[in-house]
């Protein structure tokens, strides 16, 4: 039987864990991706998903049905990656590897050439940001969520949301101001 | 329309524009700029390649988080009256525990641990009074239903299996299939023959396959025979850990005749070595040790059988077994370990 989330979390709360296991299995692609986006790296991502759902099922008399199910994952998700961010910045470098990949959407030679330039850049910038700025940015520029959402998942208002993803723009622009002013020379 | 803010660009980047965005920019070429460059930004910040994951990930994952599951998800309007119930039961259970200490004898009462609650969750939707029972509160019941058992063993044996089979502690299950391995009752012990041979539940069978052991050999039923249940366990397909969990118990219940019965049955080659070592421990005759190693095809017994005599010091056993050992490098091996020991009078072959 194909239950809404908001069904099967109620029937994973009183117990059943077919009825989670459908939750599960409806949002582990979308935690993971969030997940690896957060963390960097494939291990620490899995490691969150893991975790998420964990913390969900123990969770689960919490979970109100208010919001959507996939952004009281979400919320979950991000509040375990600060977990392990903090757990991470007292042991080792915390820089994402992926952020060595990033590259342009359309890259050209010279934007290709000018790849590490920007991952220098960017690291920094994305590492200065708070981790509200950094959720919302994540949120709103990879993810693709809309505001309410980010606002939900970040526990603040609408306002504060969009303010969030705002400033964390500004921070990086002003970071990558040096290779955008070539461009445009 | 007016100059649009900063955020009010960006918001645009990822949403629709405001009626006379588009119209606004085509006519002023400073927010034109300005918008220009927050697109630069973000599409230099653009997206990167999540690896893929294939479309078996759920599952995947569910059996990763289905392994570390607690045992239930509780309801938030469970938590108060549970609580609440739990400290009643706590302050009634240790009550009762201090009645009870003028009445049993001291070595009866070994439940003496901080009890940890159970909360036994009503399944049904509408809320119901949580019973909470904590483990002191099972021993108390368990001890009631021991004595009930010699009298009445139809009504307090399915008590007694639920408790086993239930949502129990894992202590309060060892203590229910304790009061089962010492009862005389024909139905308990078959009870726990049955647990003791179902594989589906390991955790549980080991248990009581040790309980049997032990309390078998040293109870009041010394005409079961021990040594055919324990093989009857040993031989069929548990893990070879809690093959030697069992043996462990034999060992403790001092039951040599168990063991020598499980060496020579036992199709486990690893679990025929630890045999070896129990037995030599217990300190059985060096012919016994020194057979297995003639009979015995298996290198790694052959070998644990040579460790326990070098630690025995036994070196006219080893001696022995050089002087009949056809192979050269075994009789090597058997030789070193005699030098191990700095045993020297090497018994020559009869002429």
């Amino acid at each position: 039987m194909e239950w809404t989330d908001h069904e099967a979390a109620r029937r994973a709360g009183a117990g059943d864990q077919g009825a989670f296991r459908l939750l599960v299995e409806r949002h582990s692609h979308a935690i993971f991706r969030l997940a690896f986006r957060m963390s960097g790296n494939e291990q620490d991502a899995e490691d969150l998903v893991q975790e998420t759902f964990l913390r969900a099922y123990k969770q689960l008399h919490r979970f109100d049905g208010r919001a959507a199910f996939a952004t009281w994952l979400y919320r979950i998700c991000m509040n375990c990656s600060l977990d392990l961010i903090r757990a991470r910045k007292q042991s080792m470098d915390a820089t994402p590897q992926w952020l060595e990949q990033v590259a342009t959407r359309e890259p050209s030679p010279e934007r290709l050439s000018q790849s590490r330039e920007i991952a220098n850049l960017l690291r920094p910038a994305l590492e200065g940001l708070s981790d509200t700025e950094r959720h919302a940015f994540i949120l709103r520029h990879y993810e693709g969520c809309p505001i309410e959402q980010i606002a939900e998942v970040l526990g603040v208002q609408a306002g504060a949301a969009k303010h969030s993803v705002f400033r964390a723009v500004q921070k990086l622009r002003k970071a990558l101001q040096p290779v955008w002013e070539v461009e445009t020379r | 329309m007016t100059h649009p803010t900063e955020e009010e660009m960006v918001d645009r980047y990822y949403s629709d524009a405001e009626a006379g965005f588009e119209e606004h920019l085509a006519i002023c070429q400073e927010c034109r700029a300005l918008y220009r460059a927050i697109c630069e930004t973000l599409e230099m910040a653009a997206d990167h390649p999540v690896p893929a994951r294939g479309p078996d990930y759920g599952s995947q994952v569910w059996a990763r988080v289905s392994a570390q599951l607690p045992a239930k998800a509780r309801k938030n309007w469970l938590l108060v009256p549970a609580l609440a119930a739990g400290l009643a039961v706590m302050f009634a259970a240790g009550m009762w525990t201090e009645h009870l200490r003028k009445e049993v004898p001291p070595l009866q009462v070994t439940f003496v641990h901080a009890p940890a609650p159970v909360l036994v969750q009503p399944a049904a939707k509408k809320p119901r009074p949580v019973r909470v029972l904590t483990d002191a509160e099972q021993d108390k019941k368990l001890l009631a239903l021991n004595s009930l058992l010699e009298a009445d063993a139809k009504s307090a044996l399915p008590k007694v299996l639920a408790m086993v089979n239930g949502k129990t502690s894992d202590r309060t299950k060892e203590h229910a299939l304790f009061v089962l391995a010492q009862s005389d009752s024909p139905d308990a012990r078959a009870a726990l023959m049955n647990i003791a041979r179902d594989a589906a539940k390991p955790e549980l069978q080991t248990k009581a396959v040790r309980m049997m052991v032990v309390m078998g050999e040293g109870g009041p039923r010394k005409e079961v025979a021990v040594p055919d249940r324990v093989t009857v366990f040993t031989l069929k397909g548990a893990p070879t850990a809690e093959k030697k969990q069992i043996l462990n118990s034999v060992f403790l219940a001092a039951n040599s005749q168990v063991l020598l019965d499980v060496l020579k049955k036992q199709p486990d080659a690893g679990v025929r070595a630890a045999t070896i070592r129990s037995l030599a421990v217990m300190g059985e005759r060096s012919n016994v040790l020194t057979d297995v190693y003639r009979t015995d095809s298996d290198d790694g017994v052959r070998r644990a059988v040579l460790d326990v005599l070098v630690v025995q010091q036994n070196g006219e056993a080893l001696s022995e077994l050089a002087r009949d050992e056809p192979d050269a490098q075994r009789k090597k091996e058997i030789l070193s370990r005699l030098a191990t020991i700095g045993y020297r009078k090497i018994q020559r072959p009869p002429p």
